[in-house]
């Protein structure tokens, strides 16, 4: 098996095929811990504005723990930190003292695994964001609602309820209606931690063609244990095992020929 | 150990062999019945045949539940998706064989110019593609896409060869053409041994080498002169 490049963003066909771009996000020689248990190690990756990134492998591998640093949600963990390295976004240091972590939240959003809506109405839950950074005006917030609510593929389905409780749509709607609410806010990077672990094919399937049509106008970064999904969604793939990074490529590249035995034998399913 | 999956993967692999041997020794009759005009040969041929398409209905059977159920990737991937093309390729080289039997029942003439050698030489392309599709060695399929080019050669000589055989006596003229049909048949299982070569290059590396310029018949007549 022929040895992998140095270079660990190592997907020069992807770079030589778009115009020469900065990075949306760039991390260098991450080492990050839990105490004393260091759960990623030397992690370097380029993330692009507007492409779809797929983080992959086994439990525990450190890709949910990564995907967490991005928009700082790990600060709420006690006795979690860097060790070494960096995480920047376009030219930003995450962790510069200057950094207001709630206006990286903004513009960095995050899906979770399971759907969280508010215990409130569709409505109110898509505009709750909007509400909390000091929005007033009415006619400002309907129009975002409708707008976000559009983008997630939701609106034609709850417009005649949007004061009806959230608990009462079913678990692919609340799912879109939480990137709904993420999309309101107007972020530039969306972080999804397995979004459709929880849902039935159908509703994976509308999920999937909203992360496709949202990559025009977001960088996303997408968690996921499905290694179908990853292929079908995103333009480059990260595997992860034991808190390295093993591989990063064009997808297509990593489910057709990756250049490292551990990355196929972990999607091929040889090991877990 | 090897696991369930790991062993329905080498079970694919093993029927596609089966089917080359198969085809092989088809191709190998085929010839002997033509050359020793053994008509009771040539009839156990079309048996053959039909457990070559029995095998390629079988393998296309387990290649589509392998694919729908544990949606492969990468190597697993590679594989299922070479060993459909590869199978076609011998099922054609098992009709090819069939023809060539049948026809063999049907030529009068003794006349076979470059066709016993052809058939030798074919049988050797085929056995060395289905090696590179059990060990991949690139040298070895790259070989066999230029020793095509001889097949083709041969084939030119059997043509030649023929409308000279007819000029001379037109009254042969049918029996001629089953010999020139037999040519033809050789030069295009030639043709198939180099697709089933290439398809190993794919399944092995992943390049996609079947239309590649470089590797065009035209692209490799100017690399040999």
């Amino acid at each position: 098996m022929q040895e992998a490049p140095q270079i660990k963003n190592s997907d020069e066909e992807y770079l030589a095929d778009t115009e020469p771009k900065d990075p949306a996000i760039r991390i260098r020689d991450l080492d990050f811990l839990y105490g004393d248990n260091q759960v990623i190690h030397d992690v370097s990756l380029d993330i692009f504005p507007k492409e779809v990134m797929a983080f992959i492998g086994p439990s525990g591998c450190g890709k949910s723990t990564l995907l967490r640093c991005l928009n700082r949600m790990n600060d709420l963990v006690d006795g979690a930190r860097i060790g070494k390295g960096s995480i920047e976004i376009h030219g930003t240091n995450l962790h510069d003292k200057s950094v207001d972590v709630i206006e990286l939240r903004k513009r960095v959003g995050m899906v979770f695994q399971k759907s969280n809506p508010f215990p409130k109405s569709i409505y109110q839950n898509v505009a709750y964001g909007l509400q909390i950074q000091g929005v007033r005006s009415k006619r400002v917030i309907d129009e975002k609602v409708e707008q976000s609510l559009r983008k997630a593929a939701l609106w034609e389905e709850v417009k005649d309820r949007l004061n009806e409780n959230a608990y009462g749509l079913s678990g692919g709607q609340q799912q879109r209606l939480c990137i709904a609410r993420t999309l309101a806010v107007e972020p530039e990077i969306i972080l999804m931690d397995e979004p459709c672990s929880a849902l039935d094919p159908v509703a994976t399937g509308r999920v999937e063609e909203l992360i496709l049509g949202l990559k025009n106008e977001y960088t996303i970064v997408v968690v996921t244990h499905n290694m179908q999904q990853a292929g079908r969604i995103s333009d480059r793939t990260a595997f992860f095992y034991l808190g390295k990074l093993i591989e990063c490529d064009q997808t297509k590249k990593i489910f057709l020929n990756p250049i490292k035995q551990q990355t196929e034998d972990y999607i091929s399913g040889k090991f877990g | 150990m090897t696991t369930y999956f790991e062993h329905n993967l080498e079970n694919v692999k093993s029927k596609l062999l089966l089917m080359g041997q198969l085809a092989h020794e088809s191709l190998k009759l085929s010839i002997q019945a033509l050359l020793e005009g053994d008509s009771a040969l040539a009839k156990t041929i079309k048996t053959k045949d039909e457990e070559i398409d029995d095998l390629e209905n079988e393998l296309s059977d387990s290649v589509t539940t392998y694919l729908s159920t544990h949606a492969p990737v990468a190597a697993d991937l590679r594989l299922l998706v070479a060993t459909m093309k590869i199978s076609h390729e011998i099922e054609r080289i098992g009709d090819e064989a069939k023809a060539i039997a049948r026809r063999s029942r049907k030529t009068a003439t003794h006349e076979f110019n470059e066709i016993p050698k052809m058939g030798i030489f074919v049988q050797g392309m085929l056995q060395d593609a289905l090696s590179t599709f059990v060990e991949y060695d690139e040298d070895q399929a790259k070989a066999i896409w230029t020793r095509d080019l001889e097949v083709d050669q041969m084939h030119k000589k059997n043509n030649q060869f023929c409308q000279q055989l007819v000029e001379q006596n037109p009254t042969l003229a049918s029996s001629v053409f089953e010999v020139l049909f037999i040519s033809k048949s050789l030069e295009r299982i030639g043709d198939h041994a180099v697709n089933i070569s290439k398809e190993t290059v794919f399944m092995a590396t992943s390049r996609d080498v079947r239309h590649a310029p470089e590797y065009k018949k035209s692209a490799l007549r100017k690399e040999l002169e």
